[in-house]
């Protein structure tokens, strides 16, 4: 597997080079590598919610806890079920909290949303949810690295950068994986790292601000014309070339010279993918204006110039997704949070589908972990709940995926995973799976073992796969 | 104790060729008829290309290459142009030989080997925890670094080198106040963030330890033993969570999470079920492996001492503790830097799981020789450096690449790229900007959302830049940096577009073209074939040939402006820079 592996990067590095000069500026080269089976999705947007969106209060309606309102979490679980969270929180006297908004059933399929999301009704019939996914820590650095890595510890491949050396690039002239990020993960930018992938598997971190350059070094240095640039390029690869020639042994070599090429073409042609004014008033009215809505269409942008993996990031300082009392509460957090992703999450799912990109472009939805059914015990003014990662709510759309369905629940309180329960490594398993990758499969040999997505986990969630 | 003294066998048996005995003397193999070997290491070499129907390269080196080949792999700066020419201009033996003895003896050697160790022993100089807006700088960490450097410069005997990694060194030791910050090995691993379960930070520490020493000790992972026997494993469950009891009282952990207070289930050293501290079974005494054990455990440990310092007894031991294998494992760690690739392919790894050495006898010539020579790494450099092997050109037969595509058997001189830090100290080295002075507090490279730039007060080499575990070094970052939360035996080599982007457009790189071209005026003038030989000779150690010239010619004719500060900044981003033939 490793061998088959490096032997096709190889092979894929070279065969966008050579198809790059036939094929014309932006349009996409052959698939680089094939993938183990048929594939039904060639892109991945992931939308990240950085900081625990809670479960309860977007997607997993649980009524029947006004029932228990005011009730000790003490009185209701057991020891055991109530440790394992934050270590530094004591939840025992925590009191069970209602969820604080309303919840509307929507779409053909009935799906329940919470007011808080007044557009995504649209595209509920596009959606799969996952209600009863759990995950290995309920602090905000480690989950996020287990969502992002598949493992608890830092130096781990980033998912795309798994996906992107599972199925090489389409886009001759950009990044195969590119980030946009409002804000910081708590684990820092190694969530988006290759670890011990190659280099070119990096996440590209990508700024998207009007009349800046997306990514850093793209700007030609004071007083150099492209010209000027174009001939010293031409010098230089004219003598990297003797000098390769002269080594014939050392493959890396070549690899240089081709990533100069590839740096080349990102300069021509990255700036016109990032510019949004090319985009139609109507584009603009349907995405909304802020951060959020542009990385959406941007993002919308990238993957039709054949980009593999974008991750939309969002967790700004300030308004993360972390609904404690001193956060500025979770009623304030999370109408803010929705409110102000609601309509880009829906006009992506609008647009892929217009165009008739949905079906190959899977979309996910995702966070570290959901929140508490308790009130968290705190002398704060407001409301707030803490971190829990035993069960809570994902979803995909696109790519696949069988929409208009909701796989899993929580038990009534939307504490424990109890029906269906999947683990974010199954949810792993199954965006590889979608792509044609067997996670199992996907492995790269590292200190003698044979590390993956999925470490040795993972399932395929086969019920969501249309 | 009957078994004490009375058995030369291991205690338990291994079919692993790892920690089979090394022979008391290795025969070198004498290929008759060959003038080619130059010293016991080619005899090796020659008698496993001959098997497989190859042969060396029967082109040396010439004087420009080897020059750059042995400045930069002993000392990781590339020779003055002065250097180069003395060296070409006297061919013979003799100036080869001092050459060798005099990159051994600057300073520079220790910072470069030095380097290289602190790679294996995952140094780094903040807690790097996984939240980082918490990963907090360790303000005395550079001392070990500092230690290390003197360590190697000071050719201090490996085997004592490795004890002082976990024992004082004793009181008749001359270097003894500086090696004594050798122990920080124990705390430069890992932490987790504060609000991690106490129990968790605690078993955190003991893995790190227990495999660090493993992995940069001896060659072996540990990984799997912590919750299972493994049949092709040289250690058992229980063997791990002994050597968790040598390090147990080493790591008092607070008992709590942030400022909840939270008890410590396991309060001394036990075995764990299935890797749990949730479920600890029998209490256990630290223990060596017995496959590494030709006299029972009574044979190290002492009332009278500490168990790190019968841990480091074990560990150098090369009659009857681990210290043939210690010995196998640091030669391979010398001839992979010096070849790009070790003997065992796996340097971290000499377990079942690892590669089989391509050259065993070679492997257990060297150990034999490390033991025999008291434990001195600069004889076996100097061995490994002199031979003919190591000379050898890197243009060779194509037609072999079919037979041996990844040079294992060492038929030619495969060009190998620089690691990061020597790449950077290069490009200062050339522009005539890297300060040289050496040790002291580490230069901060900012930390998680504060780039700090590469600017003139940080122009020293790279290997006094602070080691923080989760601050991105915007030169050093593009050119394979190592993890620093584990040992790494071998760095990875890739290229990527944002590394070109920045080769071609970076600031940095274009000041130090200026650099570059202001030197090159002032020590030659404004003669541009001058310049270009000067260029060549500075950047790549050696003159340019006549299609080099000639384009060089051509690239600065024409309007002066910066036509040199361009063609500077071509030649700092040719392959060849960072590629040492």
């Amino acid at each position: 597997m490793p061998c088959r592996r490096e032997f096709l990067g190889h092979l894929s590095l070279g065969g966008i080079a050579a198809a790059s000069h036939l094929a014309s500026p932006g349009r996409a080269a052959l698939p680089a590598v094939s993938p183990h089976y048929r594939s039904r999705a060639r892109n991945v947007i992931l939308l990240f919610m950085c900081g625990g969106a809670s479960h309860l209060e977007t997607f997993d309606y649980k009524p029947q806890l006004k029932k228990w309102s005011g009730k000790r979490a003490d009185e209701i679980f057991s020891a055991g079920e109530l440790r394992g969270f934050n270590p530094e929180k004591t939840v025992e006297g925590c009191r069970i909290l209602p969820p604080v908004f309303d919840f509307r059933q929507h779409g053909q399929s009935g799906a329940w949303l919470s007011e808080i999301y007044p557009r995504l009704g649209e595209v509920v019939d596009e959606i799969a949810f996952l209600k009863a996914v759990h995950t290995d820590s309920a602090i905000h650095s480690v989950g996020e690295t287990i969502w992002h890595t598949g493992h608890a510890r830092p130096g781990f491949p980033s998912m795309g950068s798994w996906v992107t050396y599972g199925l090489g690039s389409e886009s001759p002239d950009l990044p195969s994986y590119v980030v946009m990020k409002d804000g910081i993960s708590t684990a820092g930018d190694v969530v988006f790292q290759q670890g011990m992938l190659p280099g070119r598997h990096q996440a590209a971190v990508a700024r998207v601000e009007s009349g800046k350059p997306p990514f850093p070094y793209l700007d030609l240095p004071p007083g150099v014309s492209p010209e000027r640039q174009r001939e010293h390029l031409a010098a230089l690869n004219r003598l990297n070339r003797l000098h390769r020639d002269r080594h014939p042994t050392q493959p890396e070599l070549a690899g240089r010279i081709e990533a100069l090429e590839m740096a080349w073409k990102l300069q021509q042609s990255a700036e016109s993918a990032f510019d949004l004014s090319r985009e139609s008033a109507g584009m603009h009215a349907l995405y909304g204006d802020n951060q959020f809505s542009r990385h959406c269409l941007t993002a919308r942008r990238l993957v039709e110039s054949g980009v593999r993996f974008v991750e939309i990031f969002d967790g700004a300082k300030g308004r993360k997704w972390d609904a404690h009392g001193n956060r500025g509460g979770l009623v304030g957090n999370h109408r803010d949070n929705a409110g102000r992703t609601d309509r880009g999450i829906t006009a992506l799912i609008l647009d892929l589908k217009a165009r008739g990109m949905l079906e190959e472009t899977l979309v996910v939805w995702a966070t570290e972990f959901g929140r508490t059914p308790f009130e968290e015990a705190n002398r704060e003014a407001r409301l707030g709940r803490g971190h829990h990662h035993k069960g809570f709510t994902l979803w995909m759309a696109g790519g696949g995926v069988k929409g208009g369905m909701s796989l899993g629940a929580t038990d009534e309180f939307g504490m424990h995973a109890v029906e269906k329960a999947v683990h974010v490594h199954d949810v792993h398993a199954t965006i590889l799976h979608l792509l044609g990758l067997d996670h199992e499969r996907l492995t790269l040999r590292h200190n003698s073992r044979d590390v993956r997505l999925t470490d040795v986990f993972g399932k395929v969630i086969h019920e969501v796969v249309a | 104790m009957s078994l004490c003294g009375l058995s030369a066998a291991p205690l338990r048996e291994s079919d692993l060729w790892s920690v089979q005995a090394l022979p008391e003397e290795v025969s070198v193999p004498v290929v008759a008829g060959d003038d080619w070997a130059e010293n016991p290491v080619d005899h090796f070499v020659l008698s496993k290309l001959l098997e497989a129907g190859l042969h060396p390269s029967r082109m040396k080196a010439d004087r420009y290459a080897l020059i750059r080949r042995l400045s930069l792999g002993l000392t990781g700066l590339p020779p003055s142009v002065q250097e180069v020419r003395h060296f070409v201009d006297d061919q013979s033996e003799e100036a080869c030989m001092n050459l060798v003895d005099r990159l051994l003896e600057s300073p520079h050697y220790g910072e470069r080997w030095g380097r290289h160790w602190l790679d294996v022993v995952r140094f780094g100089e903040s807690d790097g925890v996984l939240t980082v807006n918490e990963d907090k700088v360790r303000g005395n960490a550079w001392k070990f670094r500092d230690a290390v450097i003197r360590a190697f410069n000071e050719d201090l005997p490996f085997d004592k080198f490795v004890h002082y990694h976990l024992a004082t060194p004793p009181s008749d030791e001359p270097g003894r106040e500086r090696y004594a910050e050798l122990r920080q090995f124990m705390h430069l691993g890992t932490r987790l963030q504060n609000n991690s379960d106490p129990n968790d930070k605690q078993f955190h520490r003991l893995d790190d330890m227990v495999a660090t020493t493993g992995t940069a000790f001896l060659g072996i992972t540990f990984g799997c033993a912590r919750c299972h026997d493994h049949p092709v494993d040289p250690m058992s469950t229980e063997e791990y969570y002994q050597f968790t009891a040598f390090y147990f009282d080493q790591f008092s952990e607070a008992p709590k999470a942030s400022r909840k207070k939270i008890e410590l289930v396991v309060k001394e050293p036990r075995v764990l079920l299935k890797g749990s501290w949730r479920s600890p079974g029998k209490a256990v005494s630290p223990g060596f492996l017995q496959v590494l054990m030709r006299k029972d455990v009574g044979h190290w440990m002492g009332e009278s001492q500490g168990k790190l310092e019968s841990l480091g007894q074990w560990l150098t031991d090369h009659e009857n503790g681990a210290g043939q294998l210690l010995a196998r494992v640091i030669v391979n760690r010398l001839w992979h830097h010096h070849f790009g690739q070790g003997l065992v392919k796996s340097p971290n790894d000499f377990g079942n799981l690892g590669s089989q050495p391509s050259h065993p006898r070679l492997l257990d010539f060297l150990a034999r020789s490390l033991i025999e020579g008291n434990w001195q790494l600069k004889p076996l450099h100097r061995m490994i450096v002199t031979s003919a092997t190591y000379r050898q050109s890197s243009s060779a037969d194509p037609g072999f690449l079919e037979k041996d595509a990844d040079n294992v058997l060492l038929w030619h001189r495969m060009p190998q790229r620089l690691e990061a830090e020597a790449i950077r100290d290069q490009l200062l080295s050339v522009a005539g900007v890297l300060r040289s002075e050496m040790f002291g507090p580490s230069i901060s490279i900012g930390n998680y959302k504060t780039e700090v730039r590469d600017e003139p007060s940080s122009w020293r080499r790279s290997v006094y830049l602070q080691a923080h575990r989760s601050a991105k070094h915007p030169t050093l970052s593009l050119f394979n940096p190592p993890d620093m939360s584990r040992s790494v035996g071998a760095r990875a080599t890739g290229a990527d577009p944002v590394g070109a982007l920045f080769a071609l457009n970076a600031p940095f790189g274009w000041k130090m073209s200026e650099r570059l071209a202001k030197r090159i005026e002032e020590e030659v003038g404004d003669n541009r074939d001058q310049q270009i030989e000067h260029a060549y000779l500075l950047l790549l150690s050696r003159l340019p040939n006549e299609e080099e010239r000639r384009l060089g010619r051509e690239l600065l004719s024409g309007e002066p402006g910066r036509l040199l500060v361009n063609y500077c900044h071509l030649l700092l981003g040719l392959n060849e820079f960072i590629y040492v033939n």
